[in-house]
């Protein structure tokens, strides 16, 4: 996916906050900003229906209610919306984009490195579904914006560097 | 005897003076912060009364650009009697303005390469974020004659929505909803947000029996 088709499917695009999910079919196009969260990208090549959660924060320590910016949660209901939608954990792809460290300062212990801690949790969680990861742009130091093409699967990341990757 | 209590649940009506009583603090505390800005650029400096909000998560990016526009934020931590964050949260733009306008430069760029921020507009941007920082905290510390810690400033520059997140991150895994004051200002022709999301405050030490 190239800028070109970013942008002649920005009409189709469908953006995904902080701490949100979504999901869609081809052709539509879900678009989320990363720094320190991480987007998780879950896609069926079969029908192109795909999901896209922005995850903050692995897990919830001692909170009740259920929210998707947690990892846990977020990829329990989007393996939960897969299943009920008839499709095999094993025919699904994952990508993961995001867990930077994107603040600057002399001593940075009050902001906690919660995105490699962030990717970490997704990997694992995935792995333990049966979900294959497919491909990673994660850690780093700098902020990331992914547009999730449903088209075909592909992910086309613009880094805050200016940099440019096609997962 | 001692006890904690999570700054949005109010079960008693000590409980809600009290936190109608921060409420004022903050008010003063904003004034105390338009003035000494004041002495700083030398000119009127608005900054409206802090606004306490309730607000899904979600809809924080709302408050500033667009979701792809750069923006830069200075956090602080603050603990003691009072805990939380406090931060300062500028466009790209503004910024460069803040620059130009402390320095009386012109500078049209203020990355040293894609992605950074040259060194002096941080430094700048961190100076002036102080100021919103040691002013609130000692204005309130002064109040409730308690001290109030601060820590040292973070800066995080990068898409709104990243930037955005870095300050509530760890503020969230108490609640869904997250209990912020906001605050616009403008200096001449710069708009930026002063923040404080409070994690909690200690009533019981706060007010007298």
């Amino acid at each position: 996916m190239d800028k070109n088709d970013i942008e002649n499917a920005y009409s189709n695009t469908i953006y995904v906050s902080i701490g949100d999910a979504k999901y869609d079919y081809s052709p539509k196009v879900l678009k989320t900003i990363v720094g320190s969260c991480v987007a998780i990208a879950i896609y069926s090549e079969v029908d192109g229906f795909g999901w896209l959660s922005h995850i903050m924060l692995p897990k919830a320590i001692n909170h009740k209610s259920n929210n998707f910016k947690y990892a846990d949660y977020a990829i329990s209901k989007g393996i939960e919306l897969f299943k009920i939608k008839g499709y095999k954990m094993s025919n699904l792809t994952a990508k993961l984009v995001g867990g930077a460290k994107i603040y600057f300062a002399s001593q940075d212990s009050i902001i906690p490195d919660i995105g490699k801690e962030n990717v970490l949790i997704c990997r694992k969680l995935l792995i333990e579904n049966n979900i294959k990861i497919k491909a990673e742009n994660v850690l780093g130091s700098f902020g990331r914006t992914v547009f999730f093409n449903l088209k075909d699967g592909s992910l086309f990341v613009k880094c805050f560097d200016g940099t440019q990757i096609v997962l | 005897m001692k006890f904690f209590k999570f700054f949005k649940k109010k079960n008693n009506e000590k409980e809600d003076i009290l936190s109608q009583m921060i409420d004022h603090f903050i008010d003063v505390a904003t004034v105390e912060i338009a003035g000494k800005l004041q002495d700083m650029f030398n000119q009127p400096i608005i900054i409206n009364n802090m606004v306490k909000s309730m607000i899904d998560i979600t809809e924080l990016p709302m408050l500033i650009g667009n979701e792809e526009d750069t923006a830069i934020s200075v956090i602080f931590e603050i603990e003691n009697e009072i805990q939380g964050k406090i931060a300062i949260l500028i466009s790209n733009a503004g910024a460069k303005n803040l620059y130009n306008l402390l320095t009386q430069k012109n500078i049209e760029n203020i990355e040293e390469k894609k992605g950074y921020l040259l060194p002096e507009v941080s430094s700048c941007i961190e100076s002036v974020a102080s100021i919103f920082a040691m002013t609130f905290v000692s204005a309130i510390s002064n109040f409730i004659q308690k001290p109030i810690f601060t820590s040292v400033p973070v800066i995080s520059y990068s898409y709104r929505d990243s930037v955005i997140n870095e300050i509530v991150i760890d503020q969230t895994n108490s609640d869904d909803s997250l209990e912020i004051y906001i605050s616009k200002f403008l200096i001449e022709n710069i708009e930026g947000y002063f923040l404080f999301v409070p994690k909690y405050v200690n009533y019981l030490n706060l007010g007298s029996e």
